[in-house]
């Protein structure tokens, strides 16, 4: 591996956009971790109900149509949805990673297996089947519903990491590691794995957008996170009777997943160029 | 008369944060109609930019320097814009490439691309066109041409592949053909073929052929002239048959030398010490002296002027006395 | 002389492709019965254009490629049956150098991880004195110590192949199999690297496999020059006689080919029609046939493919080969 973690984001930090992205995604971060603590509740919904009011010196970003404080719901959604969004990309990532250079350093048999698996998954839309095993299992946990989105969503990724490993293979400092009797464990770690960790980068930002578009999607159709836990699907969810009446109960849900992916994928593109050792 | 182009003072730059480099910095050269003239010089010399400044078509964000000039009979090709500047690409000067590979577009038909390249610089019917293609690729030496213009890249060997980059080449009819190390990527079988046909070819149109390569064995005896080119400058020119007995600049002394030979004694080579400087940092004076086992005083500091150095031989260097022209 | 540290017999390696779905697979027959020898502190030239199968031949010998057939024993250990163990060890002593300077080095190791690589894997010296040994490895193919610390896009092409020979040289092998080397280097820094390879030959008693396409390069170190086309060694010899006398008519052709940089010695140049043929549909005689110029050629080169047999001193596998000729102008 190139230099440390520490080295890479100092490069990546280095790179005018990938510095906006790290200062987008830093301050959302500290939003969801610190929010929740110091805003009021996000589920309680207050006695003398005065329904949606738009943004005030009392409510910044104005309340939902229960009269409940969007700022502090934002907050507690950050938490949620980006939590959501990281364990399940992490897992898609790990599984996807794995089964990807085992089939391209495997080759032979065990490659075809993996391969038509993956084809067969990649023929089914996610969204079908998340909802299936969704309408099986009602009120399902967070943690479930982690686990069931990052399974199910690895298979492009272990296409892509199969097919840098399949032209790296034959690449010479893979071949001399190979001549002067590196074993496959010596070559996955020392060769294969630091060489695919770009393209593993960028489909990392990219499902990252995915997934928190996709725990939006489950919570808009009722079957993802339950009210009253917000989750910024869950709040655009939510503001699909009062954006006529009240429109800022949809645009910051909806601006903030918009700007969580643009910030994700500013950051790869800058990890990426900071991963290259020619850049530096 | 006026040759039929003539360069003056070209100079490349590029941009960058720790200032501008030069990798084509003061080259001057011109070149007869007919005649055979070769740009030889190792990688990191500047040859191929030149060879590409002469069609304009410097990579961003590189530009030509103000100052620099290139006349095609008189013409400043440099202050040409649109539809003047498209006539002198692929028209008059034409251009081969080194990979055939990827100078071609696999989802097209390699007779498609001759044809494209037929009717961009005049207007014809398709009939005509077609005929036109089929003549280009049979004189490229192209068997079956009526057929192979159906194929494509990927169905036609390497060698093949040149042919019809060639062709494409010379559908504009170009007084000048400029090709860039055109058989680098093919086997040396296939290399003596494809060098045999750009002569005959030449002769037989009556074109000047511009070749630029980093081997000067496939120099000999087959071009007039040489110049050859070290660290963004051309250092020596002399016509090929004095080049090769009596080299005069001490680059050139060496680059002969240290190349291997069927003939002349076996084992180690004469090589050249260090590597090619870079274009961000040139050598003060003569840009050879650190690798020059010959350096004088004046080399360091000084740039050295240009000197005859035998009939139609010039070369840059402080160590030539002079002799009369 | 000594008995030979590499004997390779009947090495044949073919490649399935285009096994789609509803085509039938072809088979490209890359080498085809390949048999050489190289002996201790002998370099053996493996001369033949691209698809003539020296760099899938080169591999086949060190497995990289696994043969389909043929044998491979190196100082009388039989490399081909070798399990696991056997081979880690035989790869201590078998090495080889790539022609690429860009692809051979892993971009995202430093240069001293690269040199140290051979020397960790097969525990050569304990992790303190790791360091010491790749600066003296370093040292030998004339790089300073500090390069161990940068990254290979830092240096050129030249330097890169010189840190490329300093990884083989780690394991210190006794032999190395060399895949066109120089070719991708320039004409002063290919002479640098060559010098450098003839310097540690004779340091280190090495022998070499210098597989190349070029006969100008190959006269300057190797001993014996076996000449490969479409597969199989067509000639093989000593260096001089090869190059002196080629019995061949490709070896004449690629001979003539070679570019001089001298004009005032030019030789008869001989410009091969047409291409070899397609490497998955075999002729039935000789692979040659179809761009031959021997004035002897009959109709028995055409059906009858020519095994490589003795002609004088060398090897040749033409029918005709006894017959001299002038080279036709």
């Amino acid at each position: 591996m190139i230099g440390s973690l520490r080295g890479t984001l100092t490069a990546a930090w280095r790179n005018p956009s990938g510095r906006s992205g790290l200062v987008v995604l830093g301050a959302l971060i500290a939003f969801a971790l610190v929010g929740p603590i110091v805003l009021p509740d996000p589920t309680r919904i207050p006695e003398l109900g005065q329904g949606a009011t738009g943004p005030s010196l009392s409510h910044w970003f104005g309340t939902d149509h229960f009269g409940r404080d969007l700022l502090a719901r934002l907050a507690t959604g950050a938490r949620i949805s980006l939590a959501i969004a990281a364990i399940a990309v992490a897992l898609s990532l790990s599984i996807g990673t794995a089964v990807g250079i085992i089939a391209g350093s495997f080759g032979g048999a065990v490659d075809r297996i993996l391969m038509r698996i993956v084809d067969a998954a990649l023929a089914l839309p996610r969204l079908f089947i998340l909802l299936l095993l969704l309408a099986v299992w009602e009120r399902i946990p967070i943690p479930a519903l982690v686990a069931v989105i990052g399974a199910t969503g690895w298979f492009g990724t272990s296409r892509l990491v199969r097919g840098e490993v399949l032209r790296l293979k034959h690449e010479g400092f893979v071949q001399a590691a190979v001549a002067l009797g590196a074993g496959r464990t010596r070559t996955i770690f020392r060769h294969l794995l630091p060489n695919v960790a770009g393209v593993i980068l960028v489909s990392a930002t990219l499902s990252m957008g995915d997934v928190i578009l996709l725990e939006a999607g489950l919570s808009y159709l009722g079957v993802g996170i339950q009210p009253p836990t917000p989750s910024w699907g869950v709040m655009v969810f939510d503001a699909r009777n009062s954006f006529t009446t009240a429109p800022w109960t949809l645009f910051f849900p909806g601006a903030l997943v918009v700007v969580t992916v643009l910030a994700t994928g500013l950051v790869s593109d800058a990890l990426r160029a900071a991963f290259d050792p020619r850049s530096a | 008369m006026t040759p039929l182009l003539t360069v003056d003072n070209l100079r490349v730059t590029f941009p960058r944060a720790a200032g501008p480099s030069t990798p084509v910095d003061g080259v001057s050269f011109a070149i007869d109609r007919g005649e055979r003239v070769a740009l030889v010089g190792e990688s990191g010399s500047g040859k191929s930019l030149t060879c590409l400044a002469l069609l304009r078509l410097i990579p961003n964000p590189g530009v030509i320097a103000p100052g620099s000039s290139i006349r095609l009979d008189g013409t400043e090709v440099l202050s040409l814009e649109g539809e003047a500047l498209r006539a002198i690409r692929g028209g008059r000067i034409g251009l081969v490439f080194q990979d055939p590979m990827t100078s071609l577009n696999p989802v097209l038909t390699v007779g498609y691309q001759v044809r494209e390249a037929v009717t961009a610089h005049r207007n014809m019917s398709r009939a005509e066109a077609r005929d036109r293609t089929i003549a280009l690729l049979d004189e490229v030496g192209i068997p079956d041409p009526a057929e192979r213009a159906d194929a494509y890249p990927h169905q036609l060997s390497g060698g093949l592949r040149q042919r019809v980059m060639i062709a494409i080449a010379l559908a504009g009819e170009p007084d000048l053909l400029v090709a860039d190390e055109p058989t680098t990527a093919l086997d040396v079988t296939i290399q003596a073929q494809i060098l045999e046909l750009l002569d005959r070819i030449r002769a037989r149109r009556n074109m000047a052929v511009l070749l630029i390569t980093h081997d000067l064995g496939v120099v000999a005896g087959r071009t007039d002239r040489v110049m050859v080119m070290y660290a963004g400058q051309i250092i020596e020119t002399a016509p090929t048959a004095r080049l090769f007995a009596a080299p005069a600049h001490p680059y050139t002394q060496a680059l002969l030398q240290s190349m291997p030979r069927l003939t002349g004694p076996v084992g180690r080579l004469v090589s050249i010490g260090g590597s090619v400087p870079d274009p961000t940092a040139w050598p003060t004076g003569c840009r050879f002296h650190p690798r020059c086992d010959r350096r004088i005083t004046p080399c360091a500091g000084e740039v050295p002027p240009w000197r005859a150095a035998g009939p139609g031989q010039e070369a840059r260097c402080w160590l030539i006395e002079g002799v009369a022209p | 002389m000594s008995g030979p540290l590499l004997e390779v017999a009947d090495l044949v390696k073919h490649f399935p492709q285009g096994h789609g779905l509803f085509r039938p697979g072809r088979t490209v027959h890359a080498v085809n019965g390949v048999s050489l020898t190289v002996a201790p502190k002998e370099t053996l030239a493996l001369v033949g254009e691209s698809g003539s199968g020296k760099t899938t031949a080169g591999r086949a010998v060190l497995r990289l490629v696994e043969p389909d057939a043929g044998t491979v024993r190196f100082d009388g250990v039989d490399v081909l049956a070798a399990d696991r163990r056997a081979m880690k060890a035989l790869r201590r002593r078998m090495q080889i150098v790539f022609q690429d300077p860009y692809g051979s080095l892993d971009p995202r190791m430093t240069v001293g991880a690269s040199v140290a690589e051979g020397i960790e894997i097969h525990r050569l010296a304990p992790k303190p004195e790791i360091r010491a040994r790749v600066e003296r490895l370093l040292g030998e193919v004339g790089l300073e110590p500090a390069a161990a610390d940068k990254y290979p896009h830092q240096f050129s092409g030249g330097q890169r192949q010189r840190i490329g020979i300093a990884r083989a040289l780690g394991v210190d092998p006794a032999f190395v199999v060399l895949d066109e080397p120089v070719s991708a280097l320039d004409v002063s820094v290919q002479a640098q690297v060559l010098n450098l390879l003839l310097d540690l030959q004779r340091d280190r008693g090495l022998s070499y496999l210098f597989i190349a396409h070029d006969l100008a390069v190959v006269r300057q170190v190797a001993h014996r020059i076996a000449v490969m086309y479409y597969g199989r060694i067509v000639e093989q010899g000593g260096r001089d006689e090869v190059l002196e006398r080629p019995r061949h008519p490709y070896t004449r052709a690629l001979l003539s080919a070679v570019p001089e940089p001298d004009p005032a010695a030019q030789r008869v140049r001989i410009v091969l029609p047409g291409d070899p043929p397609s490497p998955t549909s075999p002729p039935p005689g000789c692979p040659f046939a179809s761009r031959c110029f021997h004035p002897a050629r009959d109709g028995r080169c055409a059906a009858e493919r020519p095994e490589l047999r003795p002609v004088g001193p060398s090897l040749v596998a033409c029918h005709h080969a006894e017959s001299t000729w002038e080279t036709p102008r």
